[in-house]
Parts: structure tokens; C-alpha cells; sequence
């Protein structure tokens, strides 16, 4: 401790010591290796319009929360370390409490896009955003037990559900944009409908890239 | 003697920050958090965030750019205010310094008098480099107005006599300075230290790799994350490890390094660096009413209770220089005589400065003292020897 102590006044130059010195270095590399966090892998999440650029969002988000507070319709929750470290407390959709009507009727665009200081979200024309596809899954759907249900294709504002021949909804794909309404008002996991096995809604939007590949 | 506390006004405000972004998060408000607040399309960023996002981006936010500029004028006038009045890591790492004192002041009392507890105390915070500095581990407790007056009264008074003062770290350290012929350290402007070597760290990483690198781990906007993440698990039962992770990564940060806002943050290093510019609500010594400058006693109270690690009686002599100090007012509170005050404009001639660290007779006398008995640095050495030599024994 006494070598420690007296160093830096025995040198009486700038008290800058080599202590000091060796904080920032050790500090300094620490947060540059913190960047090679970007290379760990992420999954892909489900975007707010103007989202769907992964480079652009992850660039400019500064986890200010803006977007999530202006939703109207709560659709945005924050993202976890579980989505990968580079996505914690981004902005991921969440279908659960609410889905993307794109602020239709908003005269700015959407809320999210007009909130976001710095460009992370940005979209010119809400119309040609697609947020993900709806993918249902037939053993957990209600519909598919003979029990009729068609919640989700009377909720699709856009001719992307559509009841087949055994009266089980069919996802047309290219018509979807994955506005989530259809996720949002799924009961199969609600009101005693509960199938065996069952972890999520029947139907639910999955990333573009996933259901595309 | 209870007088009007400003530490305790602070926390209260920063309570009420805390409290507006909690409101704002399950309101709709668009309120934001530290990372960005404001109203509506009207968002005052960061500004470390607002340059990362900017450098990632390699293009000039507009937003990030009026949110710099807005900052730098804060700055400018008010200094580096936002870290004692509204950051809430900083109250962590206070409140984690205060639990320390407790400790080494239990473990402290059993060695002998006011220099075995001082070595233990800096045996323990590991702030070994500055014997003055840590010497304030040594006292004051939870309620420090009351508490540390009362003990720097009674501590001014024991270590006055000449044959005392030798054996105080503090007052040999500051002979040993004032001996010189010229100061050992800056006293005005920008002293570059560790955090400024972690901010140019952040920028040239988010260059790289081309994200906001420090973001991740920044304790500020990790808390206000954690407030949220605690919200959503009781509201919607959002259950995440991340509501766990957060806390631990505060924790690291705040607990486990030492003195996170001294020696790492980067923001408070680049707000440091705006506040190169600051010359109002400085703080200023009376020095007729200063006990060390007007009376001669070695008083150092002021210096022990900046949280920035300023000395305001020989700025040169302190860990860092006006800039960073955060107006939080902790050494008007604490100075017995009240001799310290924070006016507007810096009155020129008696501010504080290099050019006048301590009055010459103060300083002579000093410089005598140390001369009498041996040369200052082996007098630090021999003290410093016989506290581990108590301390062990």
C-alpha cells in the first residue's frame, strides 16, 4: 500500500499515474471489445414500421422507449438479452396487446416513426411496409377442431384470410403484411380452449425471412 | 446545528425524474428517458448517445445535433449539473461510498487515532493514490450535514497543533505540494484522465462496428430499462431474465469498479469536457472565513466531501479541476464556517485559482513545518509504513 500511496507524489509530475493510465486502457478495450457483441447471434425480430431495416435500426436506436410510450394501439415492448444482446431494449412488435393499424388515421404516419429522434425507424410509405406473415398453425387451431371459429379472417383488414374448404383459415401470404391483427385476436389460448401442448396463439406473425425460406 | 441540506434536495429531484419517465413510460406520454426526453417530435437526446448514434449512423442527425448543442449550452452555464442532480447512478455510487465509510469507520475505530483508520479505509475503497482524499473514508456517516461538521470540528481542533499536524497524510501531502516552486498538477482546465481514454474508446468502437457500442452497457440508461422491465413484470408479467441482468450489470459497474463516475463514465467524461467552457456558479472560498486560509488550521473538509474529487483550496493538488465540478453543493454543506458559496459571475481576483492556492504565510508555514522535521516525502513514506505496521498489529 505504501508503494502504491507515495508513487504519484514522488514523482510530483502530473498526477496523472500510471493507475489512471491503466484504468482507461483496461476500461478503453473493454468497451471495444463490447462492439464484437454485433458478430454473437441475434434473432430476427418482429419490427415497427420502419423498422424492417435491421442495419439502420440497430445503428440509430437509443433505447429511448419513445416509440413504445406513443403507440396507440400498445403493440411495441422492448426486446430482452433473450433476443440477443445487440436487440436488448430495441423495439420488437408485440402482437399479444395490440397490433400495427399503421396509425391509418393519423395525419403524420405512424407514431412511432414521427417519435423516433434519430432515424432509426423510418418510413416514407407506411403502405409498402411489411412487418412479417402470418403463419397459423393447424394443431392448435380451433377452427381446424371443428369448432368454427374464424376470429382472425372476420379481423384481417387486408384479404389475407380467407376460410377453405374444411373451414380452416388459409394465410395468403402475398396479401399479408403482418399487422397482427389476426395474432391479436387468436383465443385459442384463452377461455378454456387451450390444445395440448400448446405454447402460443394458433396464428402468429413470424418474421418475412423465416416463413419466405 | 441541522442547516438546509442540498444533498438530500437533489436525490428528491432525481426521485421526481425517476418518477416523470415511470409515469411517461404507461402513459402514452412519449416522455422518453434519459436517453431521449421530451414531448412529442421534440426529443433532447443524450449526448453521448446523440454522437454514437450520429457516428453509427455517419451521417448528421438533426435531433442529435440541436440535442449536442442544447447540452453544450447547459453546460456552458450550468456545468456538469446533470450528474449531481439527476443521474441516478450517481446517488448509487454515493450511497455505496456511505456504506463503505460505514465499514472501514467500524473497522477503522479499533486502530489507533485518525491515521490507522485513514490506512485502513484506503486499504479498503482502494483509493490509495491520494491519502487526503481517502482520509475522508475514514468519518462521517449517513447523516453527513450534522454528523461530519461536528467531526471535522473536532478533528480541526486535535489536528491543529504543529506536533499533530506532521502525522496527518493530508496535511503532509499538501506541504509536500505547496513546497514546490510550481503547482503539480493542472489547476485550470481540462485534466484528461481514464474516462476520457473510455469515451474515445466508445467513439472509435461505434465507428467500427457501427452501433451505439456503450449504449449496451450504459448505468443510466439501464436503470431507467430496469424500472421498465420491473413495471411490465408486475403490469403484464413480461418475465425475462433481462429484469435480472440489468440490476447485475448496474451492479459491475457501480459497486464492483471503483468510483464509476470518477474513473470510468464517458458520458460525464464528455460532459466534463463541455464544461471546459463553464465559468459560472463556480464554487468560491471565503477566505477570510476559510479555516485554512484564514486561520491556519488544517481544515479539509471541503475537499473530503467532493464527490468529483476536487480540492478547492489548491485545485492543482485535486484529482481533477473546476470543470468537473457538479454544483452539488455537498462542500458549502459541509464547510463549518460556510465559507463557501457558488455566485453567478466568478469574482475576479478571489476566485479560486492557481495563482492563489493558499495564501503564502499559510503556505510558508506549512513548508516549514515539514522542513523542520524531514524532507515531506519520507515523512509520507514513515506514516504510511507505520499505518500498515498498525494496521497489522
Amino acid at each position: 500500500m505504501g508503494g502504491r500511496g507515495t508513487k504519484p507524489r514522488r514523482a510530483a509530475g502530473p498526477r496523472v499515474s500510471r493507475r489512471t493510465f491503466a484504468l482507461g486502457a483496461v476500461g478503453a478495450a473493454a468497451v471495444v471489445g463490447l462492439g464484437g457483441v454485433k458478430f454473437l447471434p441475434s434473432k430476427t425480430l418482429l419490427r415497427p414500421p420502419g423498422g424492417q431495416d435491421e442495419v439502420q435500426l440497430v445503428r440509430g436506436c437509443l433505447h429511448c422507449e419513445k416509440c413504445r410510450e406513443v403507440c396507440p394501439k400498445h403493440a411495441i415492448a422492448p426486446a430482452h438479452l433473450e433476443d440477443g444482446i445487440l436487440n436488448a431494449r430495441t423495439p420488437r412488435m408485440d402482437f399479444k396487446s395490440g397490433w400495427c393499424d399503421f396509425c391509418e388515421n393519423e395525419p403524420g404516419g405512424p407514431k412511432c416513426v414521427a417519435a423516433c429522434p434519430t432515424h432509426a425507424l423510418a418510413c416514407p410509405d407506411p403502405a409498402s411496409v411489411i412487418i412479417g406473415k402470418a403463419v397459423l398453425n393447424r394443431d392448435w387451431c380451433l377452427a381446424a377442431k371443428g369448432m368454427g371459429c374464424h376470429e382472425c379472417v372476420d379481423v384481417c383488414n387486408y384479404d389475407a384470410l380467407e376460410l377453405g374448404a374444411d373451414n380452416v383459415p388459409v394465410v395468403n401470404v402475398n396479401a399479408c403484411n403482418g399487422c397482427g391483427a389476426c395474432e391479436w385476436a387468436c383465443i385459442s389460448l384463452s377461455a378454456g380452449s387451450i390444445s395440448a401442448g400448446a405454447t402460443d396463439r394458433a396464428i402468429v406473425i413470424r418474421p418475412t425471412e423465416e416463413v419466405e425460406a | 446545528m441541522k442547516k438546509f441540506n442540498s444533498a438530500r434536495l437533489r436525490f428528491l429531484i432525481m426521485l421526481a425524474v425517476l418518477a416523470v419517465v415511470a409515469v411517461g413510460y404507461f402513459t402514452a406520454g412519449g416522455i422518453g428517458n434519459f436517453c431521449g426526453i421530451g414531448f412529442g417530435t421534440i426529443t433532447l437526446l443524450c449526448p453521448l448517445g446523440a454522437l454514437l448514434a450520429m457516428i453509427a449512423e455517419r451521417t448528421a442527425i438533426p435531433m442529435a445535433v440541436v440535442s449536442v448543442l442544447a447540452v453544450l449550452a447547459v453546460c456552458v452555464v450550468l456545468g456538469k449539473v446533470f450528474c449531481a442532480w439527476a443521474c441516478p447512478v450517481h446517488f448509487m455510487a454515493r450511497g455505496k461510498k456511505k456504506g463503505k465509510r460505514g465499514a472501514s469507520r467500524a473497522s477503522g475505530s479499533s486502530a489507533e487515532g485518525g491515521v490507522g483508520s485513514s490506512s485502513v479505509a484506503a486499504s479498503s475503497s482502494g483509493d490509495a493514490d491520494d491519502p487526503a482524499a481517502s482520509r475522508g473514508a475514514a468519518d462521517d456517516l449517513a447523516a453527513p450535514s450534522l454528523h461530519a461538521a461536528q467531526a471535522g470540528e473536532s478533528m480541526v481542533q486535535a489536528v491543529a497543533p504543529a506536533p499533530e499536524r506532521d502525522k496527518s497524510p493530508g496535511m503532509v501531502s499538501r506541504s509536500a505540494c505547496s513546497a514546490c516552486a510550481s503547482p503539480c498538477g493542472k489547476a485550470k482546465g481540462i485534466k484528461i484522465d481514464s474516462r476520457h481514454g473510455i469515451l474515445a474508446a466508445a467513439l472509435g468502437s461505434t465507428l467500427v462496428f457501427g452501433f451505439p457500442v456503450f449504449c449496451l452497457i450504459c448505468p443510466v440508461g439501464l436503470t431507467f430499462a430496469t424500472v421498465l422491465l420491473v413495471m411490465r413484470l408486475f403490469a403484464f408479467g413480461d418475465t425475462t431474465w433481462t429484469v435480472l441482468a440489468f440490476p447485475a450489470i448496474i451492479a459491475i459497474e457501480v459497486l464492483l469498479l471503483p468510483k464509476w463516475c470518477q474513473r470510468f463514465c464517458p458520458l460525464g467524461a464528455l460532459l466534463s469536457l463541455f464544461s471546459g467552457l463553464n465559468r459560472t456558479f463556480r464554487p468560491r472560498i471565503d477566505s477570510e472565513k476559510c479555516l485554512l486560509e484564514g486561520c491556519g488550521l488544517s481544515c479539509n473538509l471541503c475537499e473530503r466531501a467532493c464527490p468529483e474529487g476536487i480540492n478547492l483550496h489548491d485545485v492543482a493538488a485535486g484529482e481533477t479541476t473546476l470543470n468537473d465540478c457538479s454544483k452539488c453543493r455537498a462542500c458549502a454543506d459541509v464547510c463549518p464556517e460556510h465559507a463557501i458559496s457558488f455566485p453567478f459571475l466568478p469574482n475576479k481576483g478571489r476566485g479560486v485559482s492557481s495563482s492563489v492556492p493558499v495564501p503564502a504565510s499559510v503556505s510558508a508555514a506549512a513548508g516549514r513545518a515539514a522542513s523542520a522535521t524531514e524532507p515531506p516525502v519520507v515523512s509520507a513514506d514513515g506514516a504510511a509504513d507505520g499505518d500498515g505496521a498498525a494496521e497489522r498489529g
